[in-house]
This record gives C-alpha cells, sequence and structure tokens, in this order.
C-alpha cells in the first residue's frame, strides 16, 4: 500500500504544480501488469520500475503541460484478462500501454494493438514491451506501434558465452536444458546458435514441461555421463531451483550460464550449487556511475534496484526521453506521433545507451553479466552470495540483426 | 550401465518421496470415503512449519513439530468443517476441501510471501551415503527413502496388527454397529484424518527441504498424488506404494531416453512417412517426461477402472 500511495502523492503534487494548464490532454499510460496470481512476485518488481520513471518524469515537467498518468491494471497472469483490460485502458483514454511480465500476454496485447490501429485509424495506441523477452513479437509479428523495451534470449546468451569464452570458463562440451514453451525454445536456439560459433561442442540437451518437474537428478545423471563442463540454461522460478539442487547434491561440478538466477529465494534455496555460476541481466547494481540511480531508487521503495525494475525504469525513461522531443503546445495526443518520435528516441543509462532500432523497433542496450560469488558488493537472499560484475556487453556487441521477417507498415 | 544404476536409484527414492505424500491421502479416503483436495496443501504446510520451527530449534526439532502442527490443523479440519457436513454426502466434503486448498494457498502467501523460502538440508546432513561409479551420492535422498519405507511400515502394521487398526476398519465398514458396541467413531474418524495429515506434513517436511518450499508446491504435487492414489486403487495403501515406485521409475527412466518417434518410425522401416509429419517427430521422448505419470493413469483406468489394487469405484 505505501507504494501506491507514492505514486498517488506524485501524481497529486505534480497535479497541484501543472493545475494552472488544466486545459491541456494529459497523457495515460496504462500499465497492464500481473499484479495477483503465481507470478505476480515479477509483475510487481516491473511495476515498481514503471512506477519510479513515471515519478521522476513528472518531476522533471511531465508531458504536454500535465503530469503523466500510470493508472494500473491487474491481468491476473493470463492472456484473456489482459485482453479485456486492454480493451478498459483505451476506454479509459490510454494512449500508451505497457505490458512486462509474460511473452504469452505480450503476444496478446500486441495483436489486439495491432488490430485496435488498423481499425481506428487517428485513434491508435503505442504497445511499449519493457520485459517479456520472445524474439517473435519483434520478427514475423512485428508492427509498427510494438516496441521491444528489453532484450531477448539471443541477446542474453550472446553476452554470456562471449564472456564465458573470455574468462576462459566456456568448456569445449557444452549441455542445454531449457523449458519448453516459447522462451525455452528461443533460449535454447540462441544457446546452441553462441555455443556453436564460440567453437564448443552441444554434447546433450533436454527440453522439459515447464515448473512440472520434480526431480532433476534423472536430467543431472545425463548431464554428467555426457561429461559437459559448462551447462547453459534458460530455467527460471522453480525449475531453476530444483536444477541448482540437484547438481549440488549430486556434487556435479559445472560452469552454468542462466538469466533468473536473482530471483528472489533463488539463491538461498538453491544454496552453494549456484557458486559461480554467470548470469545474464539488464542492470548491476555495481556499475560504475550507477550510485546515484541506485540511492535514488532505495530511497523511494527501501531497497536497491533488483531484478526487473531497472528494466521498467529505464524503458520508461526512454519513452520520457522521446516524449520530450514532441512539442504539442497543449494540443490532443497522437499515438503516431509518440511512436515516431521513440523511434529516434535514446536514454543514458549508468552502463551504457538504450536506443531503439527503426528495423524491428528492438531497444539496442547493454547486457551485464555477473558471476554468484561471495565478493559481491550487496549480498542477496540473506546468504553470503551476490551478483559480482564481470563484463558490461555494449549495446553494439550484444544486438543481433533484426529479423528479416520484420515487415512493417509505416504510417505514410 | 551406471546411468542404469543410477536412474534405477533415483526413481526409487523419488517415487518414495510421491508415496509419503499420496500415502495420507488413499489413507484418508479408504478409512473415510473423504477425496481430500486439501491433502496436498497439508504436503506444503508441513514444509513452511517445519522450515518455521526449524528457524529456532533446529531442522530435527522443525522435522518433529512441524507435521505435528499439520495434524492439528486436520483434526481442527475434520472436527469443525468435515463432520457438520458429514450427513449432506461426499459432494459436499469434495467442495470443502477443494475451497480449502485455495484458503492455505492464500494464507501461505500472506505470511510467507510469494517467493520461495530458505529450507534446505542442514549443513550436518550434506554428505555423500556411497560412492557408486565414481560419483557420491547424497545421504539426505537415502534419509528420505528410509522415512518413507519406515512411514509405510507403521501405519501398515497398525491397520492390520493393532486393536486399533481394527476398530478403524470397523468404523469404515459399519459406523452404526462399532458405535453401538461402545467405539466413539467421531473419534476414530477425527484422529484418521490427523494422522493422514500427518503424514503428508512429515512428506513437506522432509521434502521441502529436498526440493523446493514454495507456494507452487501443493499444486505442483496434488495431481501426482492423485495420479498415485487412482493408479494404486483409491483407497489401498500397498497400492499406492507399488504405484509410487513405478511413476517415480518411469519418469526417471523416461528423461533418460533420447529417442524420438522419427527414431522409432525408421526403426520400423516408416521413416519417410514420419518425416512428413515434421517437428513433431523429432521431439525426443525425454521431453514429455511429465506426461508419463497421467499416461500411466490413462492406461490403467482404461485397463483396469478401480486401480491396480482397488476394490471401490
Amino acid at each position: 500500500m505505501k507504494k501506491l500511495t507514492i505514486t498517488h502523492v506524485s501524481i497529486v503534487s505534480a497535479a497541484l504544480m501543472f493545475s494552472t494548464i488544466a486545459s491541456a490532454e494529459q497523457l495515460k499510460i496504462a500499465a497492464i501488469e500481473t499484479m495477483t496470481g503465481p507470478a505476480a512476485s515479477t509483475g510487481i518488481a516491473f511495476l515498481e520500475g514503471k512506477r519510479y520513471a513515471v515519478k521522476k518524469l513528472n518531476e522533471a515537467g511531465g508531458f504536454n503541460g500535465q503530469p503523466i498518468q500510470l493508472v494500473e491494471y491487474d491481468n491476473q497472469g493470463n492472456a484473456a484478462t489482459a485482453a479485456d483490460k486492454l480493451k478498459v485502458a483505451i476506454r479509459d483514454g490510454a494512449k500508451v500501454v505497457s505490458v512486462s511480465n509474460s511473452s504469452a500476454i505480450a503476444a496478446q496485447i500486441s495483436e489486439d494493438v495491432r488490430k485496435w490501429n488498423e481499425r481506428n485509424p487517428g485513434k491508435e495506441v503505442v504497445f511499449l514491451n519493457d520485459g517479456a523477452e520472445a524474439f517473435d513479437l519483434t520478427a514475423e509479428r512485428c508492427h509498427f506501434y510494438y516496441f521491444k523495451a528489453s532484450s531477448n534470449a539471443f541477446m542474453r546468451y550472446k553476452a554470456i558465452v562471449a564472456t564465458m569464452k573470455q574468462k576462459g570458463t566456456l568448456g569445449p562440451k557444452v549441455y542445454l536444458i531449457d523449458q519448453n514453451y516459447s522462451y525455452g525454445q528461443e533460449a535454447m536456439a540462441a544457446q546452441r546458435e553462441y555455443a556453436k560459433a564460440a567453437g564448443a561442442t552441444i554434447v546433450g540437451s533436454d527440453l522439459h514441461d515447464v515448473m512440472k518437474v520434480q526431480d532433476f537428478s534423472p536430467y543431472v545423471t545425463k548431464i554428467k555421463a555426457s561429461g559437459a563442463e559448462t551447462l547453459l540454461t534458460g530455467n527460471w522460478g522453480n525449475d531453476i531451483v530444483l536444477l541448482l539442487k540437484a547438481i549440488g547434491d549430486a556434487g556435479l561440478k559445472i560452469q552454468i550460464g542462466n538469466q533468473s538466477l536473482d530471483t528472489p529465494g533463488t539463491l538461498s534455496s538453491a544454496g552453494p550449487a549456484a557458486e559461480g555460476a554467470y548470469l545474464a541481466k539488464l542492470y548491476n547494481t555495481e556499475v560504475p556511475g550507477g550510485e546515484a540511480f541506485n540511492a535514488d531508487f532505495e530511497k523511494e521503495f527501501g531497497h536497491l534496484p533488483a531484478s526487473e525494475q531497472p528494466t521498467s525504469a529505464f524503458a520508461f525513461q526512454l519513452l520520457g526521453n522521446a516524449l520530450r522531443s514532441l512539442d504539442l503546445k497543449g494540443g490532443p495526443i497522437n499515438a503516431t506521433d509518440i511512436a515516431l518520435a521513440l523511434e529516434n528516441a535514446s536514454y543514458d543509462t549508468p552502463g551504457g545507451k538504450w536506443s531503439v532500432r527503426k528495423e524491428d523497433h528492438q531497444v539496442l542496450l547493454p547486457v551485464y553479466i555477473s558471476q554468484v560469488s561471495t565478493e559481491a558488493k550487496n549480498k542477496h537472499d540473506g546468504t553470503q552470495f551476490g551478483f559480482k560484475l564481470l563484463n558490461v556487453v555494449s549495446p553494439e556487441e550484444a544486438a543481433v540483426p533484426p529479423s528479416p521477417k520484420c515487415d512493417m507498415k509505416r504510417p505514410s | 550401465m551406471d546411468w542404469l544404476i543410477i536412474s534405477l536409484i533415483n526413481g526409487v527414492v523419488y517415487g518414495l518421496l510421491l508415496f509419503m505424500v499420496s500415502a495420507g491421502l488413499t489413507l484418508v479416503f479408504g478409512m473415510m470415503g473423504v477425496l481430500n483436495f486439501a491433502h496436498a496443501s497439508f504436503y506444503m504446510l508441513g514444509a513452511y512449519f517445519a522450515f518455521l520451527v526449524s528457524t529456532v530449534v533446529g531442522f530435527w526439532g522443525g522435522l518433529l513439530i512441524g507435521p505435528l502442527l499439520v495434524a492439528l490443523i486436520g483434526v481442527g479440519v475434520e472436527r469443525y468443517l468435515l463432520r457438520p457436513i458429514h450427513h449432506y454426502g461426499h459432494a459436499s466434503e469434495l467442495l470443502v476441501t477443494f475451497g480449502l486448498a485455495f484458503v492455505f494457498d492464500e494464507l501461505v502467501k500472506v505470511f510467507f510471501g510469494q517467493f520461495m523460502v530458505n529450507y534446505s538440508v542442514p549443513a550436518s546432513m550434506r554428505f555423500s551415503a556411497f560412492t557408486l561409479f565414481g560419483a557420491d551420492y547424497p545421504f539426505y535422498r537415502v534419509f528420505v527413502a528410509i522415512v518413507a519405507v519406515a512411514l509405510f511400515t507403521i501405519l501398515f502394521a497398525i491397520l492390520r496388527f493393532t486393536r486399533m487398526g481394527i476398530v478403524v476398519r470397523a468404523a469404515v465398514q459399519r459406523p452404526a454397529m462399532t458405535d453401538a458396541l461402545g467405539h466413539n467413531v467421531d473419534a476414530v474418524f477425527m484422529i484418521t484424518f490427523g494422522i493422514g495429515a500427518w503424514m503428508a506434513g512429515v512428506a513437506g517436511a522432509v521434502g521441502g527441504a529436498l526440493l523446493t518450499t514454495s507456494p507452487t508446491m501443493a499444486l505442483e504435487m496434488s495431481i501426482l498424488t492423485f495420479v498415485v492414489v487412482i493408479v494404486g486403487g483409491l483407497g489401498s495403501l500397498g497400492g499406492a506404494f507399488l504405484a509410487s515406485l513405478l511413476i517415480g521409475l518411469l519418469t526417471t527412466f523416461a528423461v533418460s531416453i533420447n529417442i524420438s518417434l522419427l527414431d522409432i518410425g525408421r526403426w520400423l522401416g516408416l521413416g519417410d512417412v514420419l518425416t512428413g509429419l515434421g517437428s513433431i517427430a523429432q521431439v525426443s521422448l525425454s521431453t514429455y517426461a511429465s506426461a508419463v505419470p497421467v499416461l500411466v493413469m490413462l492406461i490403467v483406468l482404461l485397463c483396469r477402472p478401480t486401480g491396480l489394487f482397488g476394490d471401490r469405484t
């Protein structure tokens, strides 16, 4: 409740600031996020990032002479509810819609926004995806009003494999384990591609059901038998914890690369098996120059930015920079103008520049590779471990080329 | 052949863990005819209570006291929720336990948060029981197996050889007659339900440390426990024991099999036909390992609707 109050207070105080020009149209951003259900923990982390950035934007003057309003809708973790909430949001006058938590929901919203925009010229909305990682939304399903301010499995595993190679921790034999759904399959394709390109041999790979496997020891037996030195896995939630526990139980020493070890509860549950594992993330508080952002975020929420909060915070600051380049002089807000401004937008984060690529609206951004270590500055999860920053892979190095399947129709 | 023996041991241990969770469910159904949908929630509560108590009095204390707290809750549920609606038949009991599962889920989230908690095997138990083909086998997994076998033995002995067991069995078959003979049937049912909850609690206390202790653990386990109980035959303790081992072993071995439909097709000389199916034919069977339990249930239900050892339908 406290967090809500902060946002509300900021809106109210900002509203007082701007009350002199009341006639101008106010920009409403709809955050259709998972606030209840099993995936709520991640959804709320993203929301905190959005609330933080909107507060900052309003302190810097808002948009169109009015404070920006962040309206929150609970999608309850499923695509059908999200689709309903999108209709409500559009009716409420939202011009920008943002979803972060799940690729399935993002796919639904992207498709619905595309249809709405085609059927309602002049009333378009922009969809800013600041978290869902599915690659195909910027490939065959890309469209002009869809912006992807987050990475994808290809960017993360390109960065992880490059850092492993550079540090000499990429074994000649690599094993892959991923969850059998869109993200896991993309992660496996990415791991396979970059490990092979780095000269490693894939000695085995497994796709398994999401959150259904209770006992990972049969998989660990397979990994052991394969003689792999490196394990790349896109697993998250229980699936990564159980995998790490089984690896620890079997006493298997293996170099792990993953993207979700910082989910609360993961390090503490996985125990010492996690030590030395590599993590690909879009921020790390150890980055030089990040002190101001860390401290300011901590002042706002009582904890350091972690997990997914920075992604949303940076994505919304990027949007803020796009808005700053527009001067509507108090006139009506048009989503097409916002989309055109977003195409040229960039934002300087502590670890490098975020900028939108025009071809497929993928944001190019730095990827942070850190290692689970006792030497990390900020300890995580009540353990003696934290994430020691090893490498910040620049936006140019982390970028993967736009998909040739993206055929974007731009407004003429 | 190393992997064969290691997989065999892994499968048995996993199967025994499944048995521990399902034993209470099949006991309560067999004795009272109540299909307890909240049973997996007792498993989850066992893990959380053991975690909570272990932070104060250590791991062993948690293992001992945690399940007892669950048993208390079980007794309360029977006394104050199930007994008053007993006369309305099984459908009402089923719905109440179904609702309870949601209540427990939400309560756990309120008190312990959305994420998993740090409940794990204590350092003093992190050693290898034996070395097999140059690989250490963790002691804790052996411990899980021992606890499961001990539970099975104790329960079986009580029901089969003690006076209390005779009363319980009599109360199930002829409640009015048992009552008339001066036995307190209500108390028998309450204690039986409490023991069922206690067993789930023990499984949670042991299994929560082996696997994870999170708000989703009940949901993940509940399907598996129902599969075990149905395959084994509703109400049959021995059936549940064998079904757990069967499912544990089959799931474990399915992971190790890297054969796809296409491979089988080629072997049968049907390679061209299956290539036409596209990528479906190329997916390895191990991908479907977690569907194996449900597949086993389907086959058993088709061939023997009462389950392997069931006498009820």
